[in-house]
């Protein structure tokens, strides 16, 4: 009973970390149409430059949190600009292609420069544990759990009622209107990159924090991607949602079938639910059903 | 596209031909005997690369049915590549039976696996499809490890003994060069003739428009379908044909990054033909060839060893990922379109166009 | 006549320097290709390998090399931890090199050459333990070490002779989908089930599961401590390692692990600068220990580092398992060389060279126990000795002095 407890608590927890981390990809498709299969790398980069800025020159932990956030805002515009930017219009597999172009490069840049060694990252959250009943529940995780519940009502609030917001979400709809409705449609764009860069920064650091990582890390990249595409790839309110669902899933199932099936189911029963999902209702639980025209 | 002068077609197939003048004839014989007469003198290096050019070559020019012509996005090809290559194994290893049944089976078991993933092509679009054949991939993994041991070996994958047709040992790299290079000539053959016809016609139908292809009566589902079945035949015999090759199945050896490279070299190649095809493989694996042979050399450099060891190997994924996006920015229609433009510029020279 | 002398002249002084040269090259030079990985998986273990083998070869063609005439070059290929790459670069390594012999990678070339070696005779060493699936007869592959599983075995009896008050010790499993560690969890499962558990020795209580890189395990772990477990096996990834610690940390207590010095302790001993969460934790190897520095083996390292410009700080887990395979593949060929001379050297002379002698202790330079290779096993499957080392009172040494034998009683599952 207290397994099947702690399986449900952990595996939600879990499934809200890989929301924090859709949350990236549901924000850059939701104002630039582009789906950026290169957040993984992004993520770790993130932490491999928090790494940098506090084991390697050794800042404080307050300083290199700091700095790791602007370095990743940076970052998301510098690959706007450069990669994205040239390619406003063109078809969609173009723009799935380069951001798979993206992926491969950064694995790249990450092995050249940080190499392939474990590198180990001090704890940001205190190491005590929160107690909930007879559990024990790692506090990064519950932190990282709180900033994703935060964070998606922030963003929800900022696109859905402010004016900044309501613009990108209609660049996003269409960059031709959004151009002739006298919209910046590139300004748009660029700020949806900077904002996912600082997310994936901050799921990098709930991820990895105190803990010794590699750049395999980056899977977790593909594996929030169900995630994403249960709540709907324009969804961010929908995404604490999906998460809570997808991550007591996997709990249960790592629970019950485990045992059966000698592990591994944890890993892939999300996909399953994605496949099936996406047979039932394409677009997701929340996400925008477009009408197709010829 | 222009032809020569001179050359002029007075039948449907005469205009539909590949080949139309003896020159080219030619050429074509010529290439073919240079190719199949490779074993004679080049070494052991070049028949090693080619081996593994033409099971990619299947692989690609199947992905580019698929991807290319039908505009189904298909990041698991290299699971069905996997899929077949455990079938090959399975039923040679239980079963006995000869390869000339065994290859086509591989391929058409892969073909129904990919089908399945293509009935969800009907349903999504565009990203949702390229995660369902991720999925794939995940969903492969899991499966050859948790299936019983003694259909698929589970950890331990599948050990093959050289296979044999009509007395003739596939033992070596020159035997294994000769059923490889005659196969893939086939199917790539059968490909070109594919995208010819009228089912060819209908799923570049499907890619540009769906719904007007729908209204003018294509029955998209079964096209949908049927890409994905074609792509992943093709994928399955070209994994059959590794499983001969190197002997030895694990499901660990078919992985998302080897997609990923499949994906690059149709963009580098470019998309929409099978030449686009056949060249991004070449080219992808020359590239590939080059940093490993030159790797260790340039490493000596005492520039590039002062920086660290292996920098130039590091590099390789920084340069493939490089080349996709300065591709996708600058040559979107890759070096298959390029190629037709010097054709084009050299058939009506002088003149500009 | 004056231009005819000279040129005669210059042809003659030609000559002579040519059968000079001939004369001075009574040298036999052969090439060792090494499958290496720069980029894949393992990298980071692989980057520390290269200095090492470079070490020990330069070491011996120095030391035997030169006085039996043959001088081996090492030549490094990125296999980048790929079966499909290393297919395909092994013809042209074949004709490139004519290798000798080989220096392997690990599981990836493994997949990809088992197979074809016989039929290519190249014998190929592996510094790396074997695996399960692995333990095959009529192999042209050696390695150095024999399973995990015999390793860790080994461990484990160390571990129950030690605390004989906690019989039936009670073991759990962490593992995780990788084919590797399945094959650990089903030889130790077996083992346990039918020899250690009918006499009452150990039991296993918990078998869970988690990702190659998890996020988190406290629910795992959490399993494991209710079960009461004594000892937790299948750890086979440094990131596995430090979620385990982590979530261990969470409810305040420390089940020891038995894992391979690579797997576990050593990296993050090196990257956290303290080894005091690994407190009793177990790392076992057939290979000598790398925190000792007063053993013969050490002794050794230090030989490489002062005369062959080895770096001073590449004596660890990860460097040991590029010396272990290097100084055997050296001396294979030393015991081929005398065999059949330097000229004749080929895959079948050192394959036979390997089946044929003992490799002593000594002649391994005390880095590895006795060696004797038969045609059941890819690895040397008598008198099994291993070295176990452990974290106490915060500080990384080896459990005893001698090498511990390894059971005898298990057998192939």
């Amino acid at each position: 009973m207290i397994s099947l407890l702690s399986h449900i608590i952990n595996g939600a927890l879990i499934g809200l970390l890989f929301a924090l981390v859709a949350m990236g990809f549901v924000i850059i498709y939701r104002s630039a149409r582009v789906f950026n299969f290169a957040q993984g790398e992004i993520v770790i980069l993130g932490a491999f430059l928090f790494w940098t800025f506090s084991q390697y020159w050794e800042l404080p932990i307050w300083l290199s949190l700091i700095l790791a956030f602007c370095a990743s805002v940076v970052l998301g515009l510098i690959i706007e600009r450069v990669i994205l930017r040239p390619l406003v219009g063109e078809e969609l597999f173009a723009l799935v292609m380069v951001t798979i172009g993206l992926l491969v490069f950064i694995r790249g840049l990450v092995l050249v420069t940080w190499g392939a060694e474990v590198h180990f990252i001090p704890p940001v959250f205190s190491v005590k544990g929160v107690k909930v009943g007879p559990l024990m529940i790692d506090r990064g995780l519950v932190y990282g759990g709180a900033f994703t519940i935060f964070m998606s009502i922030l963003f929800s609030w900022f696109f859905n009622h402010t004016r900044l917001g309501l613009e990108m979400t209609a660049v996003a709809e269409d960059h031709q209107i959004a151009l002739s409705l006298g919209l910046n449609v590139k300004r748009s764009i660029a700020m949806a990159w900077a904002i996912s860069g600082a997310l994936c920064t901050l799921s990098a650091i709930v991820f990895v924090s105190g803990k010794g990582m590699t750049f395999m890390a980056a899977d977790i990249g593909l594996a929030a991607l169900p995630v994403a595409l249960l709540a709907g790839l324009e969804s961010i309110g929908g995404l604490v949602l999906a998460g809570l669902l997808i991550g007591v899933s996997m709990g249960l199932a790592e629970h019950f079938l485990d045992s059966v099936l000698q592990g591994g189911v944890g890993a892939v029963f999300p996909f399953f639910i994605m496949i099936i999902v996406l047979l039932i209702r394409p677009t997701g639980l929340f996400g925008w059903r477009t009408i197709e025209r010829i | 596209m222009t032809l020569p002068a001179g050359v002029y077609a007075e039948t449907y197939d005469q205009d539909q031909a590949l080949i139309r003048t003896w020159p080219q004839w030619i050429c074509l014989i010529c290439f073919m005997v240079l190719l199949l007469s490779l074993p004679l003198y080049g070494g052991g290096k070049v028949i090693g690369f080619m081996n593994v050019l033409w099971i990619t070559l299947i692989a690609v020019v199947g992905l580019q049915i698929n991807v290319g012509y039908a505009g189904q996005v298909n990041l698991g090809q290299s699971a069905f590549m996997g899929v077949g290559a455990y079938a090959a194994g399975a039923l040679t290893l239980h079963f006995d039976l000869p390869i000339w049944l065994t290859i086509p089976a591989a391929g058409v078991i892969a073909a129904l696996f990919g089908a399945l993933f293509g009935l969800a092509a009907v349903r999504v679009k565009g990203f949702y499809l390229a995660l369902t054949t991720i999925a794939a991939q995940y969903v492969f993994a899991f499966a050859m490890l948790k299936l019983p041991k003694k259909w698929f070996g589970q950890i331990q994958g599948l050990r093959l003994d050289p296979v044999s047709l009509l007395g003739f040992q596939f033992d070596d790299d020159v035997s294994i060069y000769y059923l490889v290079a005659s196969i893939s000539t086939l199917m790539i053959y059968g490909a070109w003739g594919l995208v010819r016809s009228s089912t060819g016609r209908a799923l570049v139908a499907v890619r540009d428009n769906d719904k007007a292809a729908a209204i003018i009566g294509i029955n998209v589902f079964y096209y949908k379908a049927l890409s994905f079945f074609i792509g992943a035949f093709y994928a399955g015999v070209a994994g059959a044909l590794w499983a001969y090759y190197i002997r030895y199945v694990l499901s660990e050896m078919f992985t998302l990054w080897l997609s990923v490279w499949y994906l690059g070299m149709l963009i580098v190649g470019g998309m929409g033909s099978i030449l686009g095809a056949i060249i991004g493989t070449v080219v992808i694996r020359l590239l590939q060839e080059f940093i490993t042979y030159f790797g260790p050399w340039i490493n000596q450099i005492s520039f590039f060893s002062s920086i660290g060891g292996g920098i130039i190997f590091s590099s390789m994924n920084m340069l493939l990922g490089c080349v996709i996006i300065l591709f996708i920015i600058f040559e979107p229609r890759g070096l298959a379109h390029r190629w037709n433009i010097i054709k084009e510029s050299y058939r009506i020279w002088p003149f500009p166009h | 006549m004056k231009r005819y002398v000279k040129r005669m002249l210059f042809v003659v002084v030609c000559v002579t320097f040519l059968m000079g040269g001939q004369a001075t090259a009574d040298v036999t030079k052969y090439k060792v290709p090494v499958i290496s990985d720069f980029t894949g998986s393992w990298a980071q273990l692989f980057k520390a390998w290269i200095p090492m083998q470079k070490a020990v070869f330069a070491w011996w063609n120095d030391e035997v090399g030169k006085g039996l005439g043959v001088e081996l070059e090492l030549k490094h290929y990125d296999g980048r931890y790929d079966s499909s790459v290393i297919a395909s670069m092994w013809p042209g390594i074949l004709s490139e090199c004519k290798p000798i012999i080989a220096l392997g990678g690990g599981g990836a070339d493994v997949a990809a050459l088992q197979q074809r070696l016989p039929k290519d005779k190249v014998p190929v060493i592996y510094g790396t333990a074997t695996y399960g699936y692995g333990w095959l007869p009529d192999q042209w592959l050696f390695q150095v070490r024999p399973t995990y599983v015999q390793e860790w075995a080994a461990a484990l009896m160390w571990y129950i002779n030690k605390h004989p008050e906690k019989k039936p010790v009670k073991i759990a499993f962490l593992s995780c989908q990788i084919a590797a560690a399945l094959d650990l969890v089903n030889g130790i499962e077996k083992y346990t089930v039918e020899v250690l558990e009918p006499k009452g020795l150990a039991k296993i209580v918990a078998k869970e599961f988690t990702d190659v890189n998890p996020v988190d395990v406290s629910s795992q772990v959490r399993k494991i401590v209710d079960a009461k477990a004594d000892m937790v096996l299948g750890i086979v990834t440094p990131a596995m390692s430090s979620a385990y610690i982590k979530a261990c940390g969470l409810y305040g207590t420390n089940i020891p692990t038995i894992g391979s010095p690579h797997h576990t302790i050593w990296a993050f001993g090196a990257a956290m600068k303290t080894y005091e969460p690994f407190e009793g934790h177990l790392v076992v190897a057939a290979h000598a220990p790398t925190t000792d520095d007063t053993s013969k083996a050490y002794g050794y390292f230090k030989l490489l580092v002062d005369k062959y410009q080895l770096g001073k700080d590449q004596y660890n887990p990860y460097t040991m398992m590029a010396l272990n395979q290097s100084i055997l593949a050296v001396r294979a060929v030393e015991h081929a060389a005398k065999k059949v001379g330097a000229k004749k050297l080929n895959g079948q002379a050192v394959y036979d060279a390997l089946i044929g002698g003992p490799y002593t202790e000594q002649e391994l330079m005390y880095t590895l126990p006795t060696l004797e290779f038969t045609k059941d096993a890819p690895f040397c499957t008598k008198n099994l000795l291993v070295a176990i080392e452990t974290v106490k009172d915060g500080k990384y040494m080896p459990v005893s002095k001698e090498w511990v034998p390894v059971p005898t009683d298990i057998k192939k599952w």
